[in-house]
């Protein structure tokens, strides 16, 4: 007897605080328990979203081959290699390397056998940085089945270039053609004039290399 | 045992090049179109014209992506290029969205890695410099770069290894420091006399800025100050600025 008072006494502002808070508790218990568990389960998988994996074909790389003509010193074939950045659709970025072997001078040639620089001094070899801008954006048509898209195109920048044992800043500025015979393969007609500062006959002066090449690049 | 040296390059190339043409095989992603068409362009480009359309409902075949132009197959088989302004507006299998879109500062400011190229001036000698860059994090990246001088009596060839912390990595124009070491190499001109080459160990700092332009591409200009420590009994200084641009990736 004494025990269930005892348990009345102490349990009962608990007992009464439990009673109080449950009219206002009890509804939202039930109606929560009610949102929470949904009766019918949708069977909706989670979207995932992927950015698409789109092949991006921005880089232009291939090959060269043409004519340099080293200024006092006549006209030999050069090669080469470059590469390019399409940044828009107009303007590109475009990093090239080329190498030639100079001949000889015409003071070489009708004295004989001086000798005015070494054989391994008369290689020439460049690389430059350039920005092109293409122009006159056009198509052409082989026959009544083919049209190739192609593209003028002028292009400037700076490099170096290593010559007579050399190395000279070397300021470049041209133009090209640019047929695309596939979407990926590509043909290039190109004219340049490497220009730099040089001492080697004497007297300090701007020598103008002229350059004529055709390559093959792929866009990848 | 040449032939088979040969056979074994080729084979590996072959290996090599084989996941490049089975993705080029792979690439059918086919979206719907949701705009009331889309213009199809005989070439990258807004000067190319405009040949084919597709309407809305369609099922366009996505092949690649050139700057901002996707080339597409459309359900006749036509091939066109699609400016992506207008791929936007194309539904997924998924019904969704394609989620395609030039890049944007914002991925700029994602950037992992950077390459670039820049040009300028080296205590009166032209220089021009490649680099990459690592960014471990919005703030702070690693760089290794190559330089070349061309002066008047010498050229001159940097490596460099530095640290470049950038506090302001959401603003456009953002200014970054920059601290690192590198060697020097000096070489002296053939038609001068002859001096022998010599390689030093160099430190630097410097300030910069970078400005991000469109898509991938970015302006960069960036002054150094170096120390050489010379073999001799007093330490070389000079200064270099230099400007450029760069890709992220």
């Amino acid at each position: 007897m004494e025990n269930r008072i005892r348990f009345l006494f102490l349990n009962l502002p608990t007992l009464l605080l439990a009673l109080a808070a449950l009219p206002v508790h009890g509804d939202e218990t039930i109606g929560g328990s009610l949102r929470t568990e949904p009766v019918v389960q949708p069977e909706i998988a989670r979207r995932e979203i992927i950015e698409p994996d789109i092949d991006e074909e921005d880089f232009e790389v291939g090959v060269f081959a043409g004519f340099l003509s080293v200024e006092d010193f006549g006209t030999s074939p050069v090669y080469g290699a470059r590469l390019a950045y399409h940044v828009t659709e107009s303007v590109f970025l475009e990093a090239a390397l080329g190498t030639s072997t100079a001949d000889k001078t015409s003071y070489e040639l009708l004295s004989g056998n001086v000798q005015l620089l070494t054989d391994e001094e008369r290689n020439f070899t460049y690389y430059n940085l350039s920005a092109g801008y293409n122009i006159l954006p056009g198509e052409v048509f082989f026959g009544r089945n083919h049209a190739f898209n192609s593209q003028f195109y002028l292009v400037a920048g700076v490099g170096n270039t290593r010559f007579a044992g050399n190395d000279e800043f070397t300021v470049n500025v041209g133009a090209g053609y640019r047929l695309l015979l596939t979407d990926w393969l590509t043909l290039h007609l190109d004219a340049r004039d490497h220009m730099f500062e040089s001492d080697l006959l004497g007297e300090a002066k701007t020598t103008h290399n002229i350059e004529l090449h055709g390559g093959l690049t792929i866009f990848f | 045992m040449r032939h088979d040296r040969v056979l074994q390059v080729l084979w590996l190339g072959w290996l090599l090049l084989l996941p490049l043409i089975a993705e080029a095989e792979e690439g059918d992603l086919r979206v719907e179109v949701a705009a009331p068409y889309i213009e199809m362009h005989t070439g990258p480009g807004y000067v190319y014209p405009v040949y084919q359309v597709a309407e809305r409902g369609e099922w366009v075949e996505v092949l690649s992506r050139r700057t901002d132009w996707f080339q597409v197959r459309s359900h006749r088989g036509h091939l066109g290029w699609v400016h992506v302004e207008e791929m936007q507006q194309t539904l997924t299998e998924n019904g969704e969205p394609l989620g395609v879109g030039s890049f944007t500062l914002d991925d700029f400011r994602k950037r992992n890695w950077e390459f670039g190229f820049l040009g300028g001036d080296l205590d009166g000698a032209a220089v021009l410099s490649a680099y990459g860059g690592y960014a471990f994090n919005e703030n702070l990246s690693a760089e290794l770069s190559l330089s070349q001088a061309v002066g008047n009596y010498s050229s001159e060839y940097l490596v460099d290894v530095n640290l470049l912390s950038q506090p302001f990595p959401t603003w456009r124009y953002s200014p970054f420091f920059t601290l690192g070491s590198g060697m020097i190499n000096t070489k002296p001109n053939t038609t001068l006399v002859q001096t022998e080459d010599r390689t030093d160990s160099t430190a630097h700092v410097g300030i910069g800025l970078r400005a991000y332009m469109t898509r991938r591409f970015f302006l960069r200009a960036e002054f150094k100050h170096y120390t050489v420590f010379t073999s001799r009994d007093d330490n070389e200084d000079f200064n270099q600025w230099k400007i450029g641009f760069g890709f992220f990736f």
